[in-house]
């Protein structure tokens, strides 16, 4: 399968900020592929320079095997929502769509279609202004597939979107997927693309920290054994047989966290019941998907 | 660039239409005192003459467009403002964003805006010089203000001087936009510029109104003065339209879009 993206050590500085470090990244033709890190990780910057609105400082990238050096050479074959949707507030959002496309060269037909697709028909003729977020957001997604085209990118693209539109804007990036063409959707959550994305691409702080599909993000997930007393006043004394057993015992509030003895609990429980403690709880704990994209960013849960 | 012109062309339809319709009612605000006034507005042929220009000479061949290439500093204001909003609001707004994606050649993209937007003016200073001309065909008669050396080639002659004037008090409000980013910003830096600063300027040099921008662009409207002719006007404003040009093309061509 051929190359939509590649980025080969790509680096972008602001003065003494390096918005991204070095990036490396493949990304195949077709398919969904989450851009994941926290805010200020890289992922806004990066899509600028694919789209040719910022110079990287070093470094190279191609998109449908042209370089981003010359992106009048591709473009044309790109659609893009870059961070909040930005339109002619005074004027309608037909009118906003309008001026994109008789820039690009398409028919007011095709402007029906993409009201149609993201069901912001009724509201066509309301002035932007008057739009709430979640619908300016709708407007964004209308406007990058006014070309119909084979790259979608999109920058946080469930900003101020309810439940349903969340759900609405997945169906569609499917639908997108299913008829071979590539999505690249960013998100400082893990969640917002998930139930979506075949492959991640998790960045922090301008570096790569992962890419791979989501079984493989699940591997990297830590794996634990809870436990805890009956009686509060053996949690130190449990903690010391474990770690005299050889495992990672953790205290935490009223209980013991027992780190990769998920094949062992039987073990746990004899160990303790052989020093007279009787355990209210054991349990087996597995970090999920969104815990782990937390901690390889270097975030807490809750932050 | 055809997209391009089309694209900004709807896009800034509202706003241009206001500053038409300001740019005509400065006219019938500035025909009504050359007409009614009396000797109020003093003799023409001054060209840089303060805010309002030079007062024409109604009685010569272009006497017709006197409302006109009077009123050149205030149709270069809306001028520079109309240029102004159309290059700095989509750096405010991050429209810039989209146009960008939908025409990265940059170059192509700033021409289309630029030729919709001088579309415009040009619009503009033309619906305001017939007006000009039916007020003039209108009052002159009831003043005692003879018509007979007016014509329409003379007349036609100092609408295209005017419209060329405003185009370029135009690019110096899309200069400033450029640099700044902000229609409030350029706006009040350049009618700044035309209403005080040049003035200042005069004061401290005597030869300033025959060089600065805004005297040269006044000159050619009013088809060159005593202080500067024609050709001279011409020379200069073509340099000083180089010089815009070449400024807004290298800083959009090297910008990074961040916004």
């Amino acid at each position: 399968m051929s190359l939509a993206i590649q980025i080969q050590d790509l680096t972008k500085d602001f003065g003494a900020l390096k918005a991204v470090d070095g990036l490396s990244a493949d990304i195949q033709q077709g398919g969904i592929v989450g851009l994941l890190g926290p805010n200020g990780a890289g992922k806004s910057t990066t899509i600028r320079m694919l789209l040719g609105l910022i110079q990287p400082t070093s470094g190279t990238a191609t998109v449908l095997g042209e370089s981003i050096d010359h992106p009048g050479r591709y473009i044309e074959h790109v659609g893009a929502l870059i961070e909040t949707p930005a339109f002619y507030p005074k004027l309608s959002g037909d009118t906003n769509l309008r001026t994109l496309a008789a820039l690009d060269g398409q028919s007011n037909t095709r402007i029906d279609e993409v009201l149609e697709i993201v069901k912001l028909e009724s509201r066509r003729g309301d002035r932007v202004s008057e739009y709430s977020l979640g619908m300016k957001q709708r407007l964004g997604i209308a406007a990058s597939l006014l070309r119909d085209p084979d790259i979608l990118i999109l920058d946080e693209p469930m900003n101020g979107l309810d439940p349903a539109g969340i759900v609405e804007i997945r169906t569609l990036l499917k639908d997108l997927a299913r008829q071979g063409k590539t999505v690249l959707v960013s998100s400082h959550l893990l969640s917002e693309v998930q139930t979506v994305a075949d492959q991640v691409i998790i960045i922090d702080k301008g570096h790569l920290i992962f890419q791979g599909d989501l079984s493989s993000l699940l591997e990297e997930a830590a794996h634990e054994v809870v436990i805890a007393p009956e009686d509060l006043d053996d949690l130190a004394t449990l903690e010391g047989v474990l770690e005299q057993a050889g495992y990672a015992a953790t205290l935490d509030g009223g209980e013991i966290r027992v780190a990769g003895a998920v094949d062992a609990p039987a073990m746990l429980n004899r160990l303790a019941f052989g020093n007279n403690i009787v355990l209210a709880e054991l349990r087996v704990r597995d970090e999920d998907l969104e815990a782990v994209f937390l901690r390889l960013t270097d975030r807490e849960m809750g932050l | 660039m055809i997209r391009s012109f089309t694209s900004e062309w709807i896009r800034f339809r509202k706003t241009a239409r206001t500053g038409i319709l300001v740019m005509i009612g400065l006219v019938v605000m500035i025909a009504l005192m050359l007409f009614l006034g009396g000797d109020s507005m003093g003799p023409g042929g001054g060209g840089h003459g303060g805010p309002l220009g030079g007062a024409a000479d109604l009685t010569a061949t272009d006497g017709a467009m006197a409302a006109l290439s009077t009123a050149i500093n205030l149709i270069g204001i809306v001028s520079i403002a109309l240029f102004a909003l159309s290059v700095a609001r989509d750096f405010e707004w991050g429209t810039i964003r989209n146009l960008l994606v939908g025409q990265p050649r940059r170059a192509i993209l700033l021409s289309g805006k630029l030729l919709a937007v001088s579309s415009y003016v040009i619009i503009g200073v033309v619906a305001a010089g017939v007006v000009a001309a039916l007020l003039a065909v209108v009052l002159a008669p009831g003043q005692d203000i003879s018509t007979e050396s007016w014509t329409l080639a003379a007349s036609l002659g100092t609408l295209g001087t005017t419209a060329m004037a405003a185009l370029l008090f135009g690019l110096v409000g899309a200069v400033l936009a450029m640099l700044t980013r902000s229609a409030a910003i350029s706006i009040t830096a350049g009618v700044a510029y035309l209403l005080v600063i040049e003035n200042l300027l005069g004061l401290a040099w005597d030869s300033a109104g025959e060089w600065l921008p805004a005297g040269v662009f006044s000159a050619l409207a009013g088809g060159g003065t005593d202080l500067v002719s024609l050709e001279k006007a011409t020379v200069l404003s073509a340099g000083y339209a180089t010089l815009a040009l070449i400024v807004m093309y290298v800083v959009f061509m090297r910008r990074d879009v961040t916004d």
